[in-house]
Order: C-alpha cells, then structure tokens, then sequence
C-alpha cells in the first residue's frame, strides 16, 4: 500500500475520533471510531498492518491522553493483531460478519480498558461497566457497519449523485 | 513446553508484537510528569490542526445557545447584583465583628484546554498552566459552573487534569440545604453519586451540592451539581444520591486551576 494511503488512513481515523467522535454522543456513549477502524483495518488487511496501525494511531491519540498513555498503544495494537489473526483463521467475505466481529473485539477491548484504566471502579460495578462496554461497542459498529456500507456502495453513490 | 515457547519464538507474529508491547510497557512505566511534557508537545504540533479544527466547531456549536442563555443571565443577575452588593457590605462589616479573616487562601489561574483525552471519554484534560504559573499536583480545577476536576501531573507549561468524570476522582461533598456531608465520585453515564450520606438525612431532588473542603485538596463552597434523585432503599445505611454535575464536559473551553497563596501557606 503507498505510504500516500497510510497517511491519509491515519489522518482521517484521528480526525474522526478526535472531532467527529464527540458529536456522535448519545447520550453519554460515544462510538470509539479509532477501535472499530483498526479492527476493520484487521480484518480486511491482515494482521501485520493491523498491529502496526494500531500501534501509530494507538500512540497518537495515547500521546494526548497521559493517564493511560501505553495502556492504549497495547489494547490498540493488540486489537489489529487480533482481528488480523481472526482474518487468517475465520475469514467470511460479509460486511455483516465483519461488524460483528468489529462488535465482538470492540466490546473485549472495551471491559479490558476499563479494567486496566479504574480496576477498583471496574470491579465494584461490574454491570454497569459491562453494560456501558456493550453499548459503546453496540454504537461503535453500528457506525463501522455504515461506513463498511457506504465504502462498499461508493460506485452506486456515485451514480445516484 | 519447550516445543511450544520454540513455537511461539518461530512466530511470525513473536518480533513485532514484542516490539508493540517493549515501546507500550516503556511507555507505562514513564513518570506521569513526563508523560505530560510529551502530551503538551504532541498537542501543540502533530495534533494542533485536530485541535484547533475541534474548537473552532466547538465555538460554533456552543456559541448561539450560549449567547441567548447569557442574555437571560445577565438580565436576571443584574437584578441580583444590585442586591449582593449590598449584602456583601454587611457581610464584611459582620465577619469583622466576629474576627473573621476576609483574604481568601487561594487565587486562581486562567488556563486554556490544550488537548481532550479523545480515548477516554472525557476523563482526563491536558491545560496550558505549569509550574511556571506557580501550579502543582493536587490542585483544584474548575470552570464558571462547577468543579471540574484536580491536577494529576504538572510540567513548566502544563498540567493534567483529572476530571470528575474519573472514577478515582473523589470530591469531599456537602448538601447546602441540608448540610449532610459524603463523597462525590463518578458513577455512570452523565451522573456522578454522593455516598456515605446516612439515611437518617434529608435530601431532596433539586439541592445543591458543594464541596465541603474535608478533603484537603476542595476548599469548601465549591459548586459541584444538582441532586436529582435521592431515594432510601430498604435495608440500607445510606441514601443513594444522584447528582447532574455543574459543569457541561464536553464544552470545556477555559477552566481554572485554584492556586493556594504562597503568603497563606
């Protein structure tokens, strides 16, 4: 892939987790943008790209987060490499198997940062960190989901414009 | 087991995931005060067009709603000034009386948001005040209409601010009307909760709840929220208090670090 793609890919994931993430809220629940596009990235390009996104993007946006900067740039890398090796060993060419991975993975990276970020918090109320992690990876595929839908019709798009 | 670490060494996914976690393991080990030197040069260059590009649709989201709120405001505290003022006279004339000291303890900094945990929903701030405008850790933050939060890590130009959207963010508290005292921490989706309040207390929806200043860290009298639910639930010592917090989180422009006077100290 030219670095050209790459730069854009990282710019535009930042972009739209950093300003348009906050402005998707409902109430309180923000979709993570930057999981769900390294878990796509995963998914679709292997695992070796996705570590290495999510290692980039996992440090740019850790960077700016000092309380649990390194924690991020590990779940996020992990993350990729996750759905990577999910791609090599279960791979179903369907934008709806996709989401749903991208829904599974998001909700294990969720109650994992919770986890290592407040483990007391975490632990004291476990349903309702559990019930906040799904809802946040219930909304954050949904909004992958629909991105994958729109790439995925862009020619069709195109035309009706 | 040999096999299997042989195994995991012949990986290809052994070195670059080795790789991942050395530099992420590194980096969790950095002192906090470090990790915010690195946080304010990220944000002031790399970051700077996302953040800027976020203020700027931040302004303009905010600002029309805030423009018609601060006219009804400045409408309604205008009546209200006329008549503090002349309650802030027999105040003082009052504590004089009694002996009380009227130099307030603390002053506080104006400090710009640099940069807004993106990851964390809104847990943690980075602002432009450091050592160098006399600022330290533990120190308190706050904007016009609430607490905020504390200072977590400080370097010469900048400081991290946990906010009270942090679950290990606890604020000692007191109802106003009521003057039951507990702590007020995070507890879920916009609300934060006032524990240790015993049921034998009296708070109703619609109290203010301020800082106490039990903790050492809040002067007392800070405004922290709104009760909107206290119920007593069977079997219980304490009330379960919800409150709506002063400040709005996720408009955060300029806050306030509140610096104790060197004199006082």
């Amino acid at each position: 892939m030219p670095y050209l793609y790459l730069f854009f890919g990282w710019f535009f994931i930042i972009f739209f987790q950093m300003v348009i993430s906050p402005r998707l809220a409902i109430g309180g629940v923000y979709p993570d943008i930057l999981l769900v596009s390294i878990a796509f990235i995963g998914l679709r390009k292997g695992w070796r790209m996705g570590l290495w996104f999510g290692f980039a993007t996992g440090l740019t946006i850790g960077l700016i987060d000092p309380l649990n900067l390194g924690w991020i740039i590990l779940l996020i890398s992990l993350t990729g490499l996750a759905a990577g090796i999910i791609r090599e060993k279960i791979y179903v060419e369907s934008g709806l198997y996709q989401t749903v991975m991208v829904l599974a993975i998001a909700f294990v990276y969720q109650i994992l940062f919770r986890f290592v970020s407040w483990p007391g918090y975490f632990l004291d109320n476990l349903p309702g960190s559990i019930s906040d992690s799904f809802l946040i990876a219930v909304y954050s595929a949904l909004i992958g989901g629909l991105g994958l839908l729109l790439l995925r019709q862009r020619h069709r798009l195109k035309e009706l414009l | 087991m040999w096999i299997s670490v042989r195994g995991i060494l012949r990986s290809p996914h052994f070195k670059p995931v080795s790789i991942v976690m050395i530099i992420s393991i590194i980096m969790i080990a950095l002192p906090l005060r470090f990790k915010t030197t690195l946080s304010r040069l990220v944000a002031a260059s790399v970051l700077l067009p996302f953040v800027e590009i976020d203020k700027y649709l931040l302004k303009i989201d905010t600002t029309f709603e805030i423009n018609k709120h601060l006219n009804r405001k400045l409408d309604s505290l205008s009546v209200l000034t006329a008549s503090l003022i002349e309650h802030k006279y027999e105040n003082e004339r009052l504590r004089r009386m009694l002996g009380f000291d009227l130099n307030l303890p603390y002053y506080l900094v104006p400090a710009e948001i640099l940069a807004i945990s993106p990851t964390s929903r809104f847990k943690s701030i980075l602002v432009d005040a450091g050592r160098e405008k006399r600022v330290d850790i533990n120190m308190p933050v706050i904007s016009p209409s609430g607490i905020i939060g504390k200072t977590v890590a400080v370097d010469d130009k900048a400081s991290t601010v946990q906010l009270l959207l942090d679950p290990s963010c606890k604020v000692a508290a007191r109802v106003q009307q009521s003057r039951a005292s507990g702590i007020v921490s995070y507890l879920g989706g916009p609300y934060l909760s006032l524990k240790n309040v015993p049921v034998d207390q009296h708070v109703s929806v619609g109290d203010t709840v301020i800082s106490s200043g039990l903790g050492g860290i809040f002067p007392q009298g800070l405004f922290i929220g709104t009760v909107v639910k206290s119920e007593r639930r069977e079997g219980e010592l304490f009330l379960e208090i919800l409150i709506a917090p002063g400040a709005d989180f996720s408009i955060l422009e300029e806050v306030f670090v509140i610096v104790s006077s060197p004199e006082k100290q």
